[in-house]
């Protein structure tokens, strides 16, 4: 298991889920329960992007679900900027985007932005100027008065991501913002995210894409089955222990005239402890070119199935 | 500046607050409502029974008056309080299933706020609709002679008053049950509410039985009494009806759709969003 890192005492604490608990009574079987969260931790610091992994069903929406007050917790707590969720005053500073996200059919685009800034008791003006550049920042901006219920999923949820910044939050969160967008999508959420922490928001985003996570995420939580299994720094989660190297080299003949040369390529894949260097020597021995010496460290992944392996059994929820 | 007046400027600011989100949710859910053509299936078919209704009376000797009275109120009644319904026990359910309560809840939003917003909507819309029977009514009472009285519109207010309490009932049903079950229960309400009084004068020329009585007595007494906004008899014959009648239907209305909402609001507010 990978020790959970302490949070450095010197940073702000942005959100912070202290021993959260979320037990699911099955219907009609009273003594049945399923304990979809158990005990979840975690701190988020200020102007950070943290990246909370899982695979499908460990927990992950439950505990953002807890966090956002849609649902209680059995036991334990949240804050955001130290107030209690749910409170008035925690929602405030928070910007929020649910999974799989979807909107009143029969508002438009601009209709719904200003819903939203109502609920934060925005000014007219204020409403009016912030959906206008929002719908423009997702590029929606030609769809403002369409409705929304002939939107793209792609569509709603760039509209979902741009509802989750009306209020200029601190605190953005946002569950699986990446789920069924195409690869220009997904660069151009990641691209957003990258902007939201330069502008000196905090980041709080639910992924099971780890691809995503490897390129933009200050830290990580690696939650399985309900329990935070690793926070920390990618680096401090990943060991640096080199696993393999993979090694490439062609050989083959010069070719003669109007024939072209027959050339063949040869992949090894060396333990990490192998002498790397006397395979190379031997193969140039040989007359062969080395074509690539990729040295492949543990990455995300390793750490996820590792994780998510050894604990077998079922996933929470 | 005292310290009194700075409260009080906190507490106006935190009212204003909350009205501006209750009304916010109203003005959406009406928006939603009146955008939605299955609504206006259901009105079109009242129109329909309202004209329905002039037919029959054409057919009938002498009794065109009364019959299109009869049949013009019922259909501005029972489709405004079906339409109740059926808006009332999807409002919640709705939410929920659609998921559009995700991105609400998180905004600073209470919960009763939402609820009362959502209540407040389906009573606009339903007011827009009964306007908008009433204008037909009318306009086939006074193609029939019959003349337009304080007593005509008294009894449009009162049937409004009986759809005020029948969203608050359906809306109840749907913070906590699925739209089937709501939907059943609210209209099981309905019924027993336009037979409440009737019930209530048998069970008393029952002998006393004990608890059974009793538990019947509690039962009646917490279904609401739907015959107070039912006036058509006075319609018909021309009656007059009190200012004071009016004021006492409207407090009983009011109170009961309040206590309803409140209850509602507290099933909601327990309820976790899966």
């Amino acid at each position: 298991m990978v020790s959970t890192q302490a949070v450095n005492a010197g940073q702000d604490v942005v959100l912070r889920a202290e021993n959260l608990v979320k037990t699911f009574k099955k219907p009609f079987q009273m003594r049945s329960q399923v304990r979809a969260v158990r005990g979840l931790s975690l701190d988020v610091l200020r102007g950070e992007i943290f990246g909370f992994v899982g695979p499908n069903g460990a927990g992950k929406t439950t505990t953002i679900k807890m966090m956002m007050g849609l649902i209680f917790p059995t036991s334990g707590r949240a804050f955001v900027l130290g107030e209690p969720v749910p409170s008035g005053a925690a929602k405030t500073h928070v910007g929020f985007l649910p999974e799989n996200p979807y909107f009143y059919d029969y508002l438009t685009a601009l209709e719904f932005l200003d819903l939203v800034g109502r609920l934060f008791g925005l000014p007219k003006a204020i409403r009016r100027e912030r959906a206008t550049r929002l719908l423009e920042r997702v590029g929606l901006a030609r769809a403002r008065d369409q409705r929304l219920r002939t939107f793209s999923k792609g569509m709603l949820q760039r509209l979902g991501l741009a509802q989750a910044l009306v209020n200029d939050p601190k605190l953005v969160v946002l569950d699986e913002p990446m789920s069924g967008l195409d690869p220009i999508g997904r660069k151009e959420v990641r691209d957003l995210i990258i902007d939201l922490k330069n502008e000196g928001r905090t980041v709080f985003f639910s992924t099971h894409i780890l691809s995503d996570v490897e390129l933009i995420c200050d830290r990580v939580a690696i939650i399985i089955q309900g329990e935070v299994r690793g926070v920390g720094a990618l680096e401090s989660l990943l060991s640096p222990k080199l696993l393999t190297v993979e090694v490439v080299s062609r050989e083959g003949g010069s070719g003669t005239a109007g024939q072209p040369a027959l050339e063949r390529d040869a992949v090894v894949t060396l333990p990490g402890d192998a002498d790397v260097e006397s395979y190379l020597k031997e193969r140039l021995a040989v007359g062969a070119r080395i074509v690539s010496v990729i040295p492949r460290r543990e990455s995300l992944e390793d750490v996820f199935v590792r994780e998510a392996m050894g604990t077998g059994g079922d996933a929470a929820r | 500046m005292p310290r009194g007046d700075g409260s009080r400027v906190g507490v106006v600011r935190a009212v204003t607050l909350a009205w501006t989100r209750v009304w916010a949710i109203a003005v959406n859910t009406f928006r939603e409502a009146i955008r939605n053509k299955v609504l206006y299936g259901i009105a079109f078919f009242a129109i329909g029974m309202i004209f329905f209704s002039v037919v029959l009376g054409t057919l009938s000797v002498h009794e065109e008056k009364k019959l299109i009275t009869d049949i013009g109120f019922s259909a501005v009644s029972f489709f405004g309080v079906i339409m109740a319904i059926f808006i009332g026990v999807n409002l919640v359910y709705k939410e929920i299933d659609r998921k559009t309560i995700y991105a609400i809840i998180p905004k600073p939003i209470e919960r009763y706020q939402f609820m009362v917003g959502k209540f407040l909507g389906v009573v606009m819309t339903l007011f827009a609709q009964t306007v908008l029977l009433s204008i037909f009514l009318f306009l086939f009472l006074a193609l029939y002679g019959a003349p337009l009285t304080g007593t005509t519109f008294a009894a449009i207010y009162l049937i409004f008053l009986a759809i005020i309490v029948m969203t608050a009932v359906a809306l109840f049903f749907s913070s906590f049950s699925t739209p089937y079950l709501s939907g059943f229960f609210s209209l099981g309400i309905f019924i027993l509410g336009s037979v409440r009084a009737e019930a209530i004068a048998q069970i008393s020329k029952v002998a006393k039985i004990g608890t059974l009585y009793d538990g019947l007595q509690v039962f009646a007494s917490v279904i609401p009494d739907l015959t107070l906004f039912n006036v058509v008899g006075r319609v018909q014959r021309g009656d007059h009806v009190p200012f004071l009648y009016l004021v006492e239907a409207t407090g009983y209305a009011v109170t009961y759709a309040a206590v309803l909402l409140a209850l509602g609001s507290f099933a909601f507010n327990r309820r976790d969003f899966v």
